[in-house]
């Protein structure tokens, strides 16, 4: 039985000789790949393009954060600018309506004084 | 070969560079303070007070109000600061009286004489001094308001410029005004309860 399996094993492994040419044919074949390859994307090109899509990709995103960054810095700031206009207005408020009581006693003295 | 591709490298590498600081330059602009030849001078009055306020709003400034839509119901200040050009506003108080000196106020009034103002409040009192001036636009509307008020214990100076109706000045004045002044009065009631 081992003896048969052997005997099949050694004539299924045989060494057999290349058929004439094949291996002229299997260089060409390895040879226009490769022209083709370097055709459609040269190495130089290729490392262009690696730069220029990781360049790309960088700018992306250093964009996007800083946009979030200048969204964030500008609702600081808008958040700032209200609290100074509801000071200022306060202080134009406050100044006016003193001025404002101030007239109207004046004014009612004076009434009481004509009377 | 080799050389042309460090070119390359070095190319991209400093458009990437040139561009990043460019962005960089931008988001770090800040906008410039409006400059007041009105009161220019008057932050000397800060010296010696007690607590002082400067408020120094310009357009670009005013116009980031409400632009994120969370300044609540009421929308009536936003609306006023998009109409205005400029709000300055210098407030000192002090601990004591005397501690300016008035003739310094006066050449702030002097400057108000020349350059169109209305005078429309001139209060010479024992203790208190105000002026309150206006400039009108051509739709009769206040393009300009100038308040310098002199209390023995504190000063103000205010300039707002843009388009503000006499119901605007009303409104800040009462709605402003008023809340300052109530919380005024009741901080003098915590002081009186205190005091007790």
């Amino acid at each position: 039985m081992s003896d048969e399996l052997e005997q099949e094993l050694k004539e299924g492994l045989r060494r057999v000789p290349a058929p004439d040419g094949f291996a002229d044919r299997v260089m060409k074949r390895a040879a226009r790949k490769e022209r083709l390859r370097i055709r459609v994307m040269p190495q130089r090109v290729s490392y262009v393009w690696q730069v220029a899509v990781a360049a790309m990709v960088l700018l992306a995103v250093l964009f996007g954060v800083g946009e979030i960054a200048q969204r964030r810095e500008e609702r600081r700031k808008a958040e700032l600018v209200e609290h100074q206009f509801d000071v200022a207005m306060r202080v134009t408020g406050k100044t006016l309506s003193g001025v404002g009581e101030r007239i109207s006693k004046t004014g009612t003295k004076d009434e009481r004084g004509e009377q | 070969m080799t050389g042309r591709i460090g070119m390359t490298r070095m190319r991209v590498m400093m458009a990437v560079a040139g561009l990043l600081l460019a962005a960089g330059s931008i988001w770090a602009m800040e906008p410039l303070q409006q400059k007041d030849d009105l009161f220019a001078g008057a932050d000397k009055f800060s010296q010696g007070a007690k607590s002082s306020t400067e408020v120094n709003l310009d357009k670009n400034m005013l116009g980031l109000m409400g632009k994120f839509g969370d300044e609540g119901e009421d929308k009536s200040g936003s609306e006023l600061a998009k109409r205005m050009d400029f709000v300055i506003v210098r407030s000192y108080e002090y601990a004591e009286e005397g501690r300016y000196n008035i003739a310094d106020v006066e050449q702030f009034r002097k400057r108000l004489e020349d350059g169109g103002w209305s005078h429309v409040v001139k209060e010479r009192g024992e203790r208190e001094n105000t002026d309150v001036c206006v400039k009108l636009g051509p739709n009769g509307e206040f393009s300009e308001l100038v308040v310098i008020s002199a209390e023995p214990k504190e000063l103000t100076f205010v300039h707002l410029k843009g388009h503000m109706s006499a119901e605007d000045l009303m409104k800040v004045s009462t709605h402003y005004g008023v809340r300052e002044g109530t919380q005024k009065a009741k901080d003098k009631e915590k002081d009186k309860e205190k005091m007790k």
